[in-house]
């Protein structure tokens, strides 16, 4: 701060005269890029962003950082706004994946920012940019889900299991001996049922679903 | 008022014991619900991940649906994961024109009715407490659950987040805080049910796959906190919960030991048994936690 001559005495009591003067910003604009930013915005769930005033509401609330060490999404949206995606991918790029969707921080956030989902827009970023290397757990049961909701219209969850560690390369995970007298237990209980209720006219809806997603 | 029944994916397959004693419960009760046979999967958590369009696109058909085809006034849903895609999807289009038309023009390409985002959705939990309530469940009881300690829980999506089931604006909407709904319906049948700390805490259940072992841990947290408060079984509204509390918790007690070990069951398998109905009509056998041997020890089945 600059040195400041002003003299200023309260009650005997001689005040220096920094009082006169503004904080420092806490953000340095030559430093900004609304570059990141103007890419999270436009992808799903991404658009309220720009409404974060940092509060930290959400992350005094969130269920992670007792689990997972500096997990931190008001930082995420920090360090997007901010440009910083250096940061972003160096320190937080395995983090930012992990929030598990409690939908604690959208409830509360005071500004209306869909926290939840600007999170998850924030991974999908970094995924898109493929700062990961390989398909995440995240990327990988995503599209298998999807796929098959399109291609059925409903979810089996015996298919969506075995497909998922088939997708990652853990198909000999599923054949444990845990895995087998469950998936035993199931099928003779009656809740594997082989061959799936289909949906009357969902091959036209499908085609038009899909159009969507080109 | 004519009620929609979508059970969801879920209710489908594993959780057929929640599908099952929900209907017991209605029916006892006098609330008919008309399946809505032709529904597809609300898309979840991945369709908003993925693609937003597509997210609004899988519940309004559903809603759809419900209104053009089954003329339902409200549709329920017994899943906190299905409640959150219906009511995201109505909050969408009410307060965004472009999603709405989105919807309205995809409804049309696929020779569908025009709904138009304002069918009432409503949790099975949250219309059983205000249609029904713990006065009618305490008189109904035939065998009552005394000396049965149950720990309440919620899970997530059930009153969260508030921009969507506009929690605090409904009147018939539960506490989002502290949920009670359930509470006090159990405590009905003449159970006890205890405090517990972790009733609205998060199971993982979303990331069961993706990230087992933070899952499990979460999961671990809430059914030993069950168990320490002194219950003997641990009560749930929603499916998804019940798959990461309940067929995971096999491979959670490998890893945090038996602290965690603790049976979980549908909170309308528990009245029904209040009811009178049979273990066998409630599919009290499902529950890889066994909740046979503490409901049996209790004398209740």
């Amino acid at each position: 701060m600059a040195e400041n001559t002003d003299k200023m005495v309260i009650d005997g009591v001689e005040l220096v005269g920094i009082w006169k003067e503004f904080m420092p910003s806490r953000i340095l604009y030559e430093d900004v890029t609304t570059e990141f930013l103007d890419e999270v915005k436009k992808l799903p769930g991404g658009s309220t962003i720009a409404r974060c005033y940092q509060c930290g509401t959400c992350t005094g609330g969130c269920t992670l950082p007792e689990f997972v060490d500096k997990f931190n999404p008001r930082g995420f949206i920090n360090l997007v706004r901010r440009g910083h995606y250096d940061i972003l991918v160096s320190d937080y790029k395995d983090l930012v994946w992990k929030c598990v969707s409690c939908n604690r921080c959208t409830h509360r956030c005071p500004k209306g920012v869909n926290t939840q989902e600007v999170v998850r827009a924030i991974a999908k970023f970094l995924e898109d940019r493929k700062v990961f290397g390989k398909l995440t757990n995240d990327e990988a049961f995503d599209e298998i889900f999807m796929d098959e909701v399109l291609t059925d219209g409903r979810i089996d969850e015996v298919k969506i299991v075995k497909d998922f560690y088939s997708k990652t390369g853990r198909l000999k995970d599923m054949m444990s001996g845990d895995q087998l007298s469950l998936g035993f237990k199931m099928f003779t209980s009656g809740r594997i049922k082989l061959f799936g209720g289909k949906i009357k006219d969902w091959k036209k809806v499908s085609q038009r679903l899909k159009e969507e997603l080109q | 008022m004519k009620l929609g029944y979508f059970p969801g994916c879920s209710l489908k397959g594993m959780a057929r014991a929640y599908d099952e004693s929900t209907k017991i419960v209605a029916e006892g009760f006098g609330i008919e619900l008309m399946e809505v046979d032709d529904f597809n999967c609300c898309g979840a958590l991945e369709a908003k991940g993925s693609n937003e369009k597509l997210s609004y696109m899988l519940p309004a058909r559903v809603m759809d649906s419900a209104k053009g085809r089954f003329h339902v006034d409200a549709v329920v849903t017994p899943c906190n994961g299905c409640y959150h895609s219906l009511l995201r999807t109505n909050a969408a289009m009410n307060e965004n024109a472009n999603a709405k038309s989105d919807v309205i023009s995809f409804l049309k390409d696929v020779g569908y009715g025009s709904y138009e985002g304002d069918l009432d959705v409503r949790h099975f939990l949250e219309l059983f407490y205000n249609e029904v309530g713990p006065e009618k469940v305490k008189n109904a009881v035939k065998k009552s659950l005394k000396g049965l300690k149950v720990a309440s829980y919620y899970g997530c999506l059930y009153e969260r987040p508030k921009t969507i089931t506009k929690t605090g604006y409904k009147s018939n909407r539960d506490d989002s805080e502290n949920p009670y709904f359930q509470d006090e319906l159990l405590a009905a049948t003449g159970a006890e049910v205890v405090k517990f700390d972790a009733a609205a805490s998060c199971c993982g259940g979303a990331h069961a796959l993706q990230d087992e072992s933070l899952s499990a841990t979460l999961s671990a947290t809430i059914l030993s906190a069950a168990k320490k408060a002194g219950a003997d079984i641990l009560a749930l509204p929603c499916p998804l919960c019940g798959a990461a509390l309940d067929i995971k918790q096999p491979e959670i007690v490998k890893v945090h030991g038996n602290d965690a070990k603790i049976p979980v069951v549908y909170f309308t398998q528990l009245i029904g048994l209040a009811m009178g109905k049979s273990a066998k009509d409630l599919k009290l056998t499902d529950p890889i936690s066994n909740p046979m041997e503490v409901l049996k020890s209790k004398g209740l089945v």
